[in-house]
């Protein structure tokens, strides 16, 4: 049988192709390799361009410059600003995430607490610290401190070394707090004492009048 | 420097088409039974294998790389034809008598492995084509159908006692 096979075998392996048609073929080939040259360095920059402008990857690109843009801009945004949501709920929130242990979590909740202070400053120097903004503010504020405390009581508890850092920390951001809230009242009773000017020429003329008529005198 | 690299690579290909050629189109014809499509088949092989080279891919082994395609090539090829019933009408083109004139000596002499091959199991077609007219090592293979060495061994094992007792009934016939 060995035999038999060997010489089926080696007549299949005179199978080939006719000069003609190998020819033929290898002229296709040098035809098609001239048409799709091996792609140059620069060919294969530009083509990885033109996969990247593909409207998908514009879409997802546009997706996350905005998103990077709106986060930015909310970072700067102040209570009662359309942005300011997304500070407090969004930015903060997952920020809040990377901390990982107790002492991280509560130097990032005293960071809040100072940042909700930088706001009210900031409020308070362009005068649009109004009543409901700064009860909003007030609420933030207890809720971080509450939970600072908390936090602080833990780590003391460990006998973590960086909970008196913390601690004196949030002791400084009430100081700051206690400080906005006086100048606040201040305020209010300069405009309470505050006389109410007149408000008709004829009476501010009466009055200028008579402050020449005193000096005259004197 | 960068074409003249792009040339050595289209010179390396071309070298590749004279030394496998024949081999890619026997592959084809043996398995197929149709010299004009196993031409086909052959040339859509390299063609395939260039667009593939000229999109910046790279090839470890080109010789396999050839066979990975052909194999491909031949699959949709079978598919096509049972889609289309074409089986019987191949079979009887090969015989016919106007194809006949148009065949060379020796492809007329090898009808008889062409036979030989078909009735195996076609799972063992290949795997002895590729072996013993291909004179491929059975590690080529198992990288070229994407199965184990071991599994190659065993198939060719089992081909062999399948074409012994097709012979041997030849004989008694």
């Amino acid at each position: 049988m060995n035999k038999e096979f060997n010489e089926k075998i080696q007549k299949a392996k005179e199978i080939k192709l006719t000069n003609e048609e190998k020819s033929r073929t290898k002229n296709i080939l040098i035809a098609l390799m001239n048409k799709h040259k091996k792609p140059s360095i620069f060919t294969r920059a530009f083509n990885t361009m033109k996969f990247m402008l593909k409207p998908a990857y514009v879409i997802i690109l546009m997706f996350i410059a905005s998103g990077v843009g709106t986060a930015f801009a909310a970072e700067s945004s102040l209570p009662g600003d359309f942005l300011y949501p997304v500070k407090t709920n969004i930015i903060e929130e997952v920020r809040g995430v990377f901390a990982f242990t107790d002492e991280q979590k509560a130097a990032w909740a005293a960071r809040r607490i100072e940042r909700r202070l930088e706001e009210m400053k900031k409020l308070e120097e362009k005068n649009q610290l109004r009543q409901e903004i700064t009860e909003r503010i007030e609420n933030n504020f207890k809720r971080h401190e509450e939970k600072v405390n908390a936090l602080i009581r833990k780590l003391e508890g460990n006998n973590n070394p960086n909970a008196a850092r913390i601690k004196t920390r949030l002791q400084n951001s009430i100081e700051v707090h206690k400080a906005i809230l006086k100048k606040l009242e201040d305020k209010k009773f300069e405009k309470l004492e505050k006389p109410k000017l007149p408000e008709s020429k004829n009476a501010q003329n009466k009055i200028k009048n008579l402050k020449k008529i005193n000096k005259n005198n004197i | 420097m960068l074409f003249g690299k792009s040339r050595k690579i289209e010179e390396e290909f071309l070298k590749a088409y004279d030394e496998n050629a024949d081999y890619i189109f026997r592959h084809c014809y043996l398995r197929i039974n149709d010299r004009e499509r196993a031409r086909e088949l052959m040339q859509e092989t390299f063609l395939k294998t260039w667009i593939y080279i000229s999109k910046g891919e790279k090839i470890q082994n080109l010789k396999a790389f050839l066979y990975k395609v052909a194999n491909n090539l031949v699959i949709d090829e079978f598919k096509k034809r049972k889609e289309l019933k074409l089986e019987e009408i191949t079979m009887k083109k090969i015989i016919g008598e106007n194809d006949f004139k148009e065949r060379s000596h020796a492809n007329i002499e090898a009808e008889d492995v062409i036979k030989l091959i078909n009735s195996l199991d076609p799972k063992y077609q290949k795997v002895v084509i590729m072996r013993y007219i291909d004179s491929l090592s059975i590690k080529e293979i198992a990288d070229i159908l994407g199965k184990t060495e071991n599994n190659i061994s065993v198939r060719l094992h089992r081909a062999l006692n399948q074409i012994k007792k097709i012979m041997h009934y030849e004989q008694r016939i």
